[in-house]
């Protein structure tokens, strides 16, 4: 499949998913709005709840109790101080997964900007390219995007690996494993791994000869994917993880043509479970991504001396 | 699904509760915090189960085709009997919110859960007996209510306008326990003893002062207490006071954490516990303490400590009175051992809440104390009785009767 053509689709698709999901919260909302709000009759309609819930959100967005909010959100919803501070191997593992995954996810966003939308406003991909540090996000192998990607997903990885030892091989008794657990651990693992094939196959794809030999070299990508602006920090070697696969593989000596159907196969791979992820999320226990974060820092500013809990 | 059974009504809960039960990561955290899952290692005890089962509940019950289309299936009859008696077993310690990293309102959320389950008839039997002698007869013993202030009939000297004197400063709230069972009367008769000595205007509500709602509350019969938060503001108010002042740490909750808001408007006067009042009372040298030379340990009470937020009131009295040996249990402050008699868990399953009971006075036998004080009326009588049962030779007493005890020559 042609490298525009996939995109396309995965746009496409991407951007449906995402309207899926936003209407997924949607519909979650409008079933919670049939619980109680404080102040409001229990046969208050669901738009009045609304209403006064959004008048409270508004009334601590632009009041002193924001930046108890942002702090919260921050130490508590982020860094995770509380576990910090109960155990930091627990700590470690959490914050290697979420923030690891959280990481990922701001440079695809960045980089989905970079590459796709920039030339949509007719940016040529040089000019887009030579914006400083920002345009280097323009083709993965950028020797720092090569290298935070792999260092991330490894991080990811090793973090997957501890949850499953945690419950699986040391049963931890203070953890119940259920089958929605093991859903989403699993959904998360195969993410982490099939990313690594992903991005070992690309290499493939796009540096061995005709002749079916690995020698990655910038000049035999096209300048419309990698502009020559960008030779001076082109670097694959750095996604030492990914690079290391790419090469064993390489071994193979399989032509360029097989090694684009398998990428093809894996980045389909790797797309269709994170779809398959987020339309499951907001109906999965992998929701607390979501919402603990906004749970811990609304309580954590109730608690504070700000927040004025009691009466 | 049951075809009797109604669906899980959402308005048991609040759009905050909603957004807590998914805000649950699962961590485990609140497993090895909890009392009652630790001497009965029942799983459906446990905050996790609980969360767990009340998520799949209202999903399957609201989220029609996408439910099914994620394995979400209806509740059976032994999913509901195994999640009221997880519910009910709980003593609302509050001790898994301490330790939830998210810092879930867990409390508020199990007694949601027991107000669903009280919709469904899922509760033990006698809290409907419960219901009735506090809605009718306004106290939890079912005695008659006119007899408030029969706790001054053994006394030799009865401070003059205890009952309902208009335009007195204070008013005590004596709580149900407190007034009503003779095991702790020495209680309310030390404490206005006190306020005497101390030249503190205060008054009761005599017979006008109806339970605080609090035991119908945590049972999930919260629509019943509204009545009696009404009736004893009121009252209250009649009399005139700036002030109401409580030993129990259960009614000083009600009065100044739940009352305004089931009022929906402020009391129009200060709600103080005992020990803030007597803390104060003792720096101001209105208190002359005497020697009291035995070791001592406190218990933290859960709806004094945790769920209303005082711990330093009661040490500072503690620390007032000469001569005494203090010191602190394992687990003291935020972390403190519930005693076993909250939550009405005693009512579900009384052999739990004393092995819940013994775990804690262990604790405070470990300090090598000989007196445990707590500020709190149930807690005292729990303690007492696993004292008691464990043949442990140590003394349950109420914050106000040491002092009490203190101020003799």
């Amino acid at each position: 499949m042609e490298h525009d053509q996939r995109l396309a689709i995965f746009w496409v698709v991407h951007l449906a998913m995402l309207g899926l999901f936003g209407l997924e919260l949607l519909f979650i909302l409008s079933v919670w709005l049939k619980a109680r709000v404080p102040g409001l009759p229990e046969d208050a309609s669901r738009w009045r709840k609304l209403g006064a819930t959004l008048r409270t959100m508004f009334g601590i967005i632009f009041s002193r109790r924001i930046w108890w909010l942002l702090k919260a959100l921050v130490v508590d919803g982020m860094v995770h101080r509380r576990l910090y501070r109960v155990d930091l191997r627990r700590w470690a593992v959490h914050i290697a997964v979420f923030g690891s995954w959280l990481a990922l996810g701001i440079l695809s966003t960045v980089t989905g900007v970079v590459v796709e939308f920039l030339p949509l406003l007719g940016m040529s991909p040089e000019s887009v390219a030579a914006i400083p540090l920002l345009g280097q996000l323009f083709y993965p192998d950028a020797w720092w995007v090569a290298l935070l990607n792999d260092l991330l997903g490894l991080v990811v990885l090793a973090g997957m690996l501890m949850v499953i030892y945690r419950r699986r091989i040391q049963k931890d008794p203070q953890l119940r494993t259920i089958p929605a657990d093991t859903i989403v651990i699993g959904l998360l693992t195969v993410i982490a791994v099939s990313g690594f094939f992903a991005e070992s196959f690309r290499l493939l794809a796009d540096y061995t000869t005709a002749a079916g030999v690995f020698t990655p070299a910038p000049t035999m990508i096209s300048p419309e994917k990698l502009p020559p602006v960008l030779y001076g920090v082109w670097g694959p070697q750095w996604g030492f993880a990914g690079y290391l696969l790419a090469w064993l593989l390489g071994a193979l000596g399989l032509n360029p043509g097989v090694w684009e159907t398998i990428y093809n196969g894996f980045f389909w791979l790797h797309f269709v479970i994170v779809t398959a992820l987020l339309f499951y999320l907001p109906f999965s226990r992998f929701f607390h991504v979501i919402m603990s974060p906004v749970i811990v820092a609304y309580n954590t500013m109730l608690d504070a001396p700000a927040g004025g809990r009691h009466p | 699904m049951n075809e009797q059974r109604k669906k899980l009504n959402l308005s048991n809960f609040t759009l905050r509760q909603m957004m807590e039960l998914e805000a649950c990561t699962r961590c485990g955290e609140c497993i090895e915090a909890c009392p009652t899952f630790t001497e009965a290692q029942n799983e459906e005890i446990h905050p996790l189960q609980k969360i767990e089962r009340t998520k799949r509940f209202w999903k399957a019950d609201h989220l029609g085709l996408l439910a099914r289309l994620f394995g979400i299936r209806q509740a059976t009859e032994q999913d509901l009997a195994a999640f009221s008696q997880g519910t009910f077993q709980c003593t609302l310690c509050a001790r898994c919110h301490e330790v939830c990293p998210v810092r879930i309102d867990t409390r508020h959320l199990w007694i949601s859960m027991r107000e669903q389950l009280v919709e469904w008839d899922l509760y033990p039997e006698f809290f409907d007996t419960l219901r009735d002698r506090v809605t009718s007869q306004h106290n939890i013993s079912g005695d008659d209510n006119a007899n408030r202030l029969v706790w001054t009939q053994n006394m030799e000297h009865v401070p003059a306008g205890l009952d309902r004197k208009k335009g007195a400063e204070t008013v005590y709230f004596m709580g149900c326990v407190g007034a009503m069972y003779p095991r702790v009367y020495g209680v309310p008769q030390s404490f206005v003893q006190i306020l005497e000595r101390a030249g503190e205007d205060l008054t009761t509500l005599g017979g006008d002062e109806w339970c605080c709602g609090f035991p119908l509350q945590i049972a999930g019969m919260g629509r019943h207490a509204r009545a009696l938060a009404r009736h004893n503001v009121e009252a209250v108010r009649a009399i005139g006071a700036r002030r109401l002042v409580t030993t129990c740490p259960s009614c000083y909750h009600t009065w100044s954490h739940e009352y305004p808001g089931i009022l929906g408007e402020p009391l129009g006067f200060e709600v103080v516990h005992a020990t803030e009042l007597l803390a104060d009372l003792i720096d101001e040298g209105r208190i002359k303490l005497h020697d009291f030379p035995q070791p001592v340990t406190y218990h933290d009470p859960c709806d004094l400590g945790r769920t209303s937020g005082i711990y330093e009131a009661p040490r500072r009295i503690i620390e007032a009175v000469p001569g005494i040996q203090f010191a602190e249990m394992a687990d003291n402050r935020e972390m403190s051992l519930c005693c076993g008699g909250g939550g009405d868990a005693e009512m579900a399953d009384p052999e739990l809440t004393a092995a819940v009971g013994k775990r804690r006075i262990e604790q405070a036998q470990e300090t090598g104390a000989q007196v445990v004080i707590s500020a709190c009326q149930q807690c005292v009588r729990t303690l007492g009785e696993a004292a008691r049962k464990n043949r442990i030779r140590i003394r349950a007493m109420d914050i106000v009767q040491v002092v009490w005890q203190a101020m003799q020559e």
